[in-house]
């Protein structure tokens, strides 16, 4: 086969695969507005993603809990916080859910929350431009002068204080800014990053590091707000739902789609049985 | 000594006119989508002429640059114009100003005059159907597959509605705008046999998406979103969407729907 003729092959896969005008329509589950419970969820692939089979791990792991109580929940991704945000402000939103999403004291409204997945985060950073920068030792200050790039909705204030500069990105952006330089540090669940490199930069990814030491434990999480007049009562059957999926398998099953160590998918379950009692 | 005074005086005077109206330039990209934007339709199609409206207000010389959408997605240091949704997840912007705001409808096809509206009110109600839908519009094919419902693909949507005439398909989903615009260059002696339903609660914009590293941004930004407040206040927004749609009327919904699309995209901004 030729250089050309594998090209022109390639370019047949991308014009298959991309939508032919940026104004047509967009046709996904959510064609007919339905009357179910609508959950606002904020993107990260693989835990939730329109790009991930059933909308992710976690959308999965909520549908099914809901369904152990006859409860149907509809689960709408957003790319952005400003829209969930939108939607918990200007819409008084059931229940939103991801990375990030609620920092309690932005609203007037209170929330009940629930951890679906405890993250291990960690800094990476891109080999070629950062090899001799970066010098972690375990503390903020060690890595003063350099640019994180943080999470929008992401609590910073540790970082300014030891002049780090932030630039706020989403997820996908975050790992191109890191190959520009225009940041040199960013953190994200490891099982993002893993996705983001398999499936987004196969052909540098060994290029993309993780920083030692710098792992830390971050629960996402689904808020019900109180404000809203079904928010008590969807919080009550999620409560209900969630527990009974984490003792009939269906919560392990979910978690071993996606993660093979058996001690890590163990170490969940203690985790949420846990936070649920 | 006066008369040097007067002389830097008349130098400000002039450089602070100069500087009020030095055209920006802005170069936006954008796709063919007649009847929205098209680089063969006097000014740029429908979209294209409202851009033009809100550049001669806000004092920017804005240029549409034509690519193909795949292009425009992969560029992440563009400006682009569409449906943000095809594009944020692939390039965070500095700003989103939504222009207009479109409905989904489905078409279908009947000459018999005695037979009754169709409803669609769930998804159980296209159980059996084949509906006919853009290529690459489709984001979740097994869902509906799981629902017993069967999509024809196209890569022209006069080819959808050809399809729809001849009885290959059921409906035909597709941007109303769009919708009417083909159905009567192509079918102007039947256009009252397509008849359509409204997608309720389905709609998305179409806005200006200024990238992040645009030099000048927030200025843009400002005098973009003053210029489209101008036009829509004294009825240049309503004589250009007339033009292509003499019926369409900009209802206080439609404003209600491009102001929803102004907060969702920049909610906690000042803006």
């Amino acid at each position: 086969m030729t250089k050309f003729t594998l090209k022109f092959l390639v370019f047949l896969v991308v014009l298959a695969t991309v939508p032919l005008m940026a104004t047509g329509p967009r046709i996904s589950a959510h064609l007919i507005p339905t009357n179910k419970n609508e959950i606002f969820a904020l993107d990260m692939p693989p835990f939730i993603s329109t790009e991930v089979n059933r909308g992710g791990m976690l959308s999965e792991i909520v549908t099914v809990a809901f369904s152990e109580e006859k409860k149907e929940v509809a689960i709408t991704i957003v790319p952005l916080r400003s829209m969930i945000k939108y939607y918990i402000v200007q819409e008084n939103a059931l229940a939103v859910m991801g990375r990030h999403v609620v920092l309690e004291k932005e609203y007037k409204t209170t929330f009940v929350s629930f951890p679906l997945y405890l993250a291990s985060e960690s800094y990476v950073y891109y080999k070629p431009l950062n090899e001799n920068k970066i010098h972690y030792n375990g503390k903020l200050s060690s890595l003063q002068g350099l640019t994180y790039g943080a999470s929008s909705g992401e609590d910073v204030k540790a970082y300014k204080k030891e002049s780090i500069k932030v630039k706020q990105s989403r997820a996908l952006s975050m790992f191109k800014k890191l190959k520009k330089g225009s940041v040199d540090f960013i953190s994200l669940p490891k099982e993002s990053v893993k996705w983001f490199l398999n499936e987004k930069f196969s052909d540098d990814k060994k290029d993309f590091t993780f920083i030692d030491g710098s792992d830390k434990l971050n629960p996402i999480k689904i808020y019900f707000n109180l404000s809203n007049a079904k928010g008590k009562e969807l919080a009550a059957a999620f409560k209900k739902g969630f527990r009974k999926i984490t003792k009939n398998g269906k919560y392990i099953s979910i978690l071993e789609k996606y993660e093979k160590n058996p001690s890590k998918v163990k170490s969940q379950l203690n985790y949420i049985d846990k936070s649920l009692k | 000594m006066r008369k040097l005074l007067a002389l830097i005086g008349f130098i400000i005077v002039c450089n602070l006119h100069a500087l009020e109206s030095t055209d920006m330039t802005v170069v936006l990209d954008a796709n063919e989508a007649p009847p929205f934007f098209s680089a063969s339709m006097p000014h740029d199609g429908m979209v294209g002429e409202i851009i033009y409206e809100i550049s001669k207000a806000s004092n920017i010389k804005t240029i549409i640059n034509y690519k193909p959408l795949s292009r425009m997605i992969e560029d992440d240091s563009n400006n682009d114009l569409g449906n943000p949704a095809f594009f944020i997840n692939n390039q965070d912007f500095n700003s989103i100003i939504p222009i207009i705001v479109y409905h989904m409808s489905f078409y279908y096809y009947s000459n018999d005059k005695n037979k009754k509206h169709i409803k669609i009110e769930s998804l159980h109600d296209l159980k059996g159907s084949k509906i006919g839908v853009l290529k690459g519009s489709l984001i979740n094919l097994l869902f509906f597959k799981n629902q017993g419902i069967v999509f024809v693909t196209s890569y022209s949507q006069e080819s959808l509605f050809k399809k729809l005439r001849l009885k290959r398909v059921d409906y035909v989903i597709e941007v109303e705008f769009v919708g009417e615009f083909i159905i009567n260059k192509l079918f102007p002696s039947q256009k009252d046999n397509f008849k359509s339903i409204k997608i309720q609660s389905n709609h998305n914009p179409i806005a200006i998406m200024l990238a992040e590293d645009e030099k000048d941004v927030d200025i843009i930004t400002k005098k973009y979103r003053e210029g489209l407040e101008k036009i829509i206040e004294n009825g240049t927004y309503q004589r250009v969407i007339n033009k292509y749609f003499p019926e369409q009327e900009i209802t206080s919904d439609w404003l209600k729907n491009l102001n929803k699309f102004k907060e969702l995209y920049n909610f906690g901004e000042e803006l």
